[in-house]
């Protein structure tokens, strides 16, 4: 009975294709002869293809289909060896006695998830991406897959930049976000997560769009509710003592949070950087003037390799949450820094009788003093949105220092001094009907009391005070699936050059509709203005017609596209009306055309985005062409060695069109990460050569490849590869076009527990012959315990202490020198706090 | 002859309610889709001498803190804890299922409906597996893709047969080797194996208690499950006879209103029918 019953039971079990067909049977027992329920039995055709199977009942019987093209069989159970029989071995009604074997599991930890997404939130586990070397959690970030952090700090997740840089969910930072992911620990930060289209203003939520995401820093317990803080302690010699230290204290409460930094070093690392704002908050911004410090530039190297610093900053940052939906907070920083740069160039012109030598030597010293300080007060209820911002800023950089022009000395100075106030202010209340109240203002006064030193040693000033005010209030209402808006605006700006006054004021009024389809959201946005500008009682005015087009579609959870047009309509600055001739650099001089003119411009601009956090694949291509018109041509003249630019009346249409797109990818095997970036650039423009127009195009294109991998428990690679193809097509002359390379690749080798043996090597070549085969290599070896870390750090090894360049054309042959910065060693301790 | 068979089948449901030790867990992560949205769900495949359980050990983390939170008297502390369990256990799922290993067996499956719970039995289904040529290496083993219907959903899985134990994630199984990757056609789940390992620690083959939930049929608990789908909070407290004049303020545990009509997005099924 029993047995008739297991028969029925394998009946049902057996795949369609046995009940064509007459069937084969068998019995599997252990060693014992005692039966074996659940053994898998299992025929093979040719090249391991199962051709049918069964699994034995309670009595351990089976019943197989016999077919045509079986090799052999297969029986398994846990615990005991496989049997494999020939199909010539195997019987029908045969007997299959299997022997105890060690079945093991090939066992597979579980790694923490290294990205989980949940709705519009992607976490990734920093211990799924952090390899040995990884220090600050920029580092980290860098190797997650979606996410890039550029060389100026600035974080993108999915080719756009980020919006908000929270720790635990707090606006610590603001747009300064670089202080913190460069010198925030990467052990103390348990996940990194990002906030996909996220709108920090919580009552426009699921009601205005945002493109950019924000990120979100998850610290570990540990890290939480208590002060930590970090204290490196660094110095070495090279050419001169050197130092590279750091104190920093912070608390991430839930009330209260700070972070407080002291650093400095001479050891070429630039940290004035950390303190500039990489998130546009969408307030006012510190107009620039039209001086600027000298830079002497530099071969195409990393720019530690060529600096000469001296920098020291000091930061501090507090928060406090002064309600369930408000806080308060002050940033405040100074910034230090002296730079020393050198260097040399003579150039022989061919083609001139006698062919004349001019030598040029360089020594100049730039000095950077800036102080900076933001008060920031933002309520952030469900239903209103209030936020004011006022900010202060004041610096007294300089460059001071001699130049060598054949044998001749030249003092050089120049002094870019800025000052700037501001205050932002935003308002908006979402009533019980879901319609939206808003009020924005954004005001500031930017005074540029800049000082030059000519070429013919007279000191320039050039006194530039410049206002700004853009205000709006808006109103939207909620009609069924239609949002409609009405905003009035008024924008006003003024700038005063050497007594010279430009100003513009621009009333509008802006209908937009917003209307959601499915998985599609469309607005339309018009704005009619008046534009009026007035420069030394010379008056334009028109009346301007500015819509806006976009499209957000949701194409799947994996993937969206976004496109939008815009036709803009911008005035010509004062700063580029000035009539008067001013200087821009010790011997250049600018002279604009008096008429207060308008440029517009016609932008079409598309994303398409896909990302799967399962298996860690990522994509983003963002297409951009930009129309503008109206664009000054300038006649330019060579004086007793002065440059001057002249615009003139004549205006020329310039094309622009870009690409960019990156792709990365996380494998499980090796916890590797790949990322490839491309990008193209087409700018066609039109510039004055005598007096005849000529067109130009210039094309740059770039790949690169990223990547970072585990390949073994004592080693891990992190590496980088990327050309820059840069092409210049000039009407009437053959194309001109260079290929740069950048290769770097980093080694690190850990021997035993705590240590690290890093080597860097960093390789330079281009298509232009003289630029040479440069290769740079440092190395370095750490010692890391749970506290602290001991690191003795030697670069440049090879010890190239400068860059020699010849460059040898039809008509010139010019030679250059720039000073690197040598071989060095620095033996630093960092503490955990 | 028949009704020996039911007894049989019977007895063999009882014994499949007894305690055993895990030997293996397999972890799988499933990639699912709810709503407009993607989220990743962590499950573990529990498995017995005779039996293997498939649940979600976020929803089980969970569980045992809101459990510990409810004898606690301190509301501070509890709204504390609360707050915290969103990022402690991300994506929880309270589905469970017990299955036998036994050809022809009963499986046990438990799951929520809103905040009611819910179980039943039910004899599993017999599925056709069709094989396709196709091989793979997932974890590291050999692997098998074959294709079967299960509840009106169309799945395509690869199993070990280097690993000769015949589950799956949810209930699919019966084929000579363990499934390591399954997906189904509409793309809205699938489930990766992420983790193998032999022994773990203080794991019974049992599912979450079944003593709060009420026991049902699987038809009862479908036509439940039908009508919560996508209800707003305010149809559900009406049903629950609360209405607005009893509520005063519905608010999320930080403290932020919540819309009580707001559509709820469709939840999606491993089983259609």
């Amino acid at each position: 009975m029993k047995r008739l019953v297991s028969l029925m039971v394998l009946l049902l079990w057996v795949t369609g294709a046995f009940a064509q067909e007459a069937p084969g049977s068998g019995k599997v027992v252990d060693e014992t002869g005692k039966a074996l329920q659940g053994a898998n039995v299992v025929a093979y055709g040719p090249e391991g293809k199962v051709l049918v199977y069964a699994i034995s009942g309670e009595d351990g019987s089976f019943l197989l289909k016999k077919t045509n093209g079986m090799q052999r069989l297969s029986v398994s159970f846990l615990g005991y060896k496989t049997v494999n029989l020939s199909a010539e071995a195997f019987r029908d009604g045969q007997l299959i006695r299997m022997e105890p074997g060690g079945f093991q599991l090939k066992e597979v930890a579980v790694t923490a998830e290294r990205i989980r997404e949940s709705g519009d939130t992607l976490t990734y586990s920093v211990g799924g991406f952090k390899q040995a070397q990884d220090r600050s959690i920029a580092d980290v970030i860098g190797k997650m897959p979606g996410l890039e952090v550029k060389s100026n700090g600035t974080i993108e997740y999915q080719g756009k930049s980020i919006n908000k840089f929270y720790i635990e969910g707090m606006d610590l930072m603001g747009s300064q976000y670089a202080l913190a992911s460069e010198n925030l620990s990467a052990d103390k930060v348990k996940e990194v997560q990002v906030l996909e289209n996220h709108q920090a203003v919580k009552s426009l939520r699921g009601v205005s769009f945002s493109e950019q995401a924000a990120l979100n820093i998850v610290l570990k317990d540990e890290a939480k509710s208590t002060w930590t803080g970090l204290a490196d302690l660094g110095g070495g010699y090279g050419n001169e003592w050197l130092y590279d230290n750091r104190l920093m204290g912070m608390q991430f409460n839930k009330r209260f949070q700070t972070l407080m930094l002291y650093k400095n070093n001479n050891t070429g690392k630039d940290i004035g950087s950390e303190v500039i704002d990489l998130a546009d908050l969408g307030g006012y911004r510190a107009e620039n003037g039209l001086l600027n410090m000298i830079a002497l530039g530099g071969p195409d190297f990393d720019r530690e390799r060529y600096t000469f610093n001296a920098s020291h900053l000091l930061a501090g940052n507090w928060l406090l949450k002064t309600g369930a939906d408000s806080q308060l907070r002050l940033q405040a920083s100074g910034l230090l820094d002296r730079e020393h740069q050198l260097s040399e160039s003579r150039t022989t012109y061919l083609t001139i009788e006698g062919m004349p030598v001019v030598v040029e030597d360089w020594d100049v010293t730039g000095r950077k003093r800036q102080v900076g300080s933001e008060v920031d007060y933002t309520l952030n209820g469900a239903k209103t949105y209030l936020r004011s911002r006022t900010k202060v800023y004041a610096d007294w950089n300089s460059s001071e220092g001699r130049m060598n022009l054949d044998g001749t000395a030249k003092d050089l100075m120049v002094r870019p001094w800025k000052r700037s106030i501001s205050e932002d202010f935003q308002l908006s209340h979402t009533t019980q009907d879901g319609h939206i109240w808003r009020l924005f203002s954004a005001s500031g006064y930017t005074w540029l009391p800049g000082q030059l030193l000519t070429l013919d040693g007279s000191l320039q000033v050039l006194n530039l005070g410049m206002l700004s005010s853009q205000n709006y209030a808006s109103w939207q209402h909620r009609l069924g699936r239609w949002r409609i808006t009405g905003k009035a605006g008024l924008d006003v700006q003024r700038q005063q050059i050497n007594g010279h006054d430009w100003s513009m004021i621009f009333p509008y009024a802006e209908p937009a509709v917003q209307r959601e389809i499915g998985g599609h959201t469309f607005d339309g946005i018009l704005q009619v203005g008046y534009l009026r500008r007035q420069y030394d009682g010379n008056t334009r005015q028109r009346v301007t017609f500015e819509p806006t087009l976009r499209w957000n579609w949701k194409i799947s959870p994996l993937s969206s596209f976004m496109a939008y047009y815009r036709l803009s309509v911008n005035p010509v600055q004062g700063l580029r009306v000035v009539d008067e001739p001013v200087y821009t650099s010790y011997r250049s001089l600018y002279v604009g055309t008096g008429v207060p003119d308008a440029q517009s411009s016609h932008t079409l601009y598309g994303t398409y985005s896909y990302r799967n956090p399962v298996n860690g694949l990522f994509f983003s291509i963002s297409p951009m062409w930009t129309l503008s018109k109206g664009n000054l041509l300038c006649a330019s003249e060579m004086n007793s060695g002065l440059y001057l630019q002249r615009a003139t009346g004549q205006v020329y249409d310039a094309n622009m069109y870009t690409v960019n797109s990156r792709v990365s990818k996380s494998f499980s095997w090796a916890r590797t990460v790949v990322g490839l970036s491309w990008s193209a650039s087409l700018s066609d423009y039109s510039y004055l050569s005598g007096n005849e127009v000529v067109d130009a195009r210039t094309a740059e294109y770039a790949a690169s490849a990223d990547y970072s991998l585990r390949p073994a428990r004592w080693m891990s690679v992190q590496g980088y590869s990327g050309v820059v193809i840069s092409r210049r097509n000039v009407e009437g002359l053959a194309p001109t076009g260079i290929r740069d390379w950048e290769h770097w690749l980093q080694l690190n080798f850990l021997p035993a527990k705590g240590w690290m043996v890093s080597w860097r090597n960093e390789l330079y070549h281009s298509s232009e012959r003289d630029f040479g085969v440069n290769w740079f290599s440092d190395l370095s070896v750490s010692y890391k315990a749970d506290r602290w870390e001991i690191s003795l750090i030697g670069s440049n090894i090879l010890g190239t202490s400068q860059y020699e360049r010849v460059r040898v054309s039809s008509t010139v042959q010019s030679y250059t020198l720039t000073h690197l910065r040598p071989r060095e060693v620095l033996l630093k301790v960092c503490w955990d706090l | 002859m028949k009704k020996i068979l039911v007894l049989m089948l019977m007895l063999s449901a009882l014994d499949a309610g007894a305690q055993e030790n895990a030997q293996y867990r397999i972890t799988y992560d499933c990639d699912a889709q709810y709503g407009s949205q993607r989220q990743v769900y962590r499950w573990h495949l529990d498995i017995g001498a005779e039996k293997a359980v498939f649940y979600n050990p976020s929803n089980r983390g969970r569980e045992q803190v809101v459990n510990e939170v409810v004898s606690m008297n301190d509301v501070t502390a509890v709204m504390g804890r609360l707050s915290s369990l969103k990022a402690q256990f991300p994506n929880p799922n309270p589905m469970e299922v017990l299955v036998c290993a036994a050809p022809g067996s009963k499986y046990t499956y438990r799951n929520e409906v809103g905040s009611d719970k819910f179980w039943y039995e039910e004899e599993r289904p017999v599925l056709s597996w069709e094989m396709t040529d196709r091989d793979s290496t997932i974890c590291g083993y050999a692997c098998l893709q074959a294709k079967t219907r299960l509840y009106g959903r169309d799945w395509t899985v690869w199993f070990a047969p280097e690993i000769p134990l015949s589950y799956g994630p949810y209930i699919l199984g019966g084929l000579p080797g363990l499934i390591l990757d399954s997906e189904d056609a509409d793309g809205l789940f699938h489930f990766t194996a992420v983790g193998l390992e032999q022994d773990p620690a203080d794991a019974k083959v049992e599912l979450l208690s079944t003593k709060d939930a009420v026991k049902c049929t699987r038809s009862k608990y479908l036509t439940l499950r039908e009508k919560a789908n996508g209800q707003s909070l305010n149809e559900r407290l009406r049903e629950r006879g609360i209405d607005d004049k009893t509520v005063v303020k519905v608010v999320s545990a930080d403290g932020k209103d919540i819309d009580m009509d707001a559509d709820r997005p469709k939840n999606n099924y491993l089983d259609l029918e």
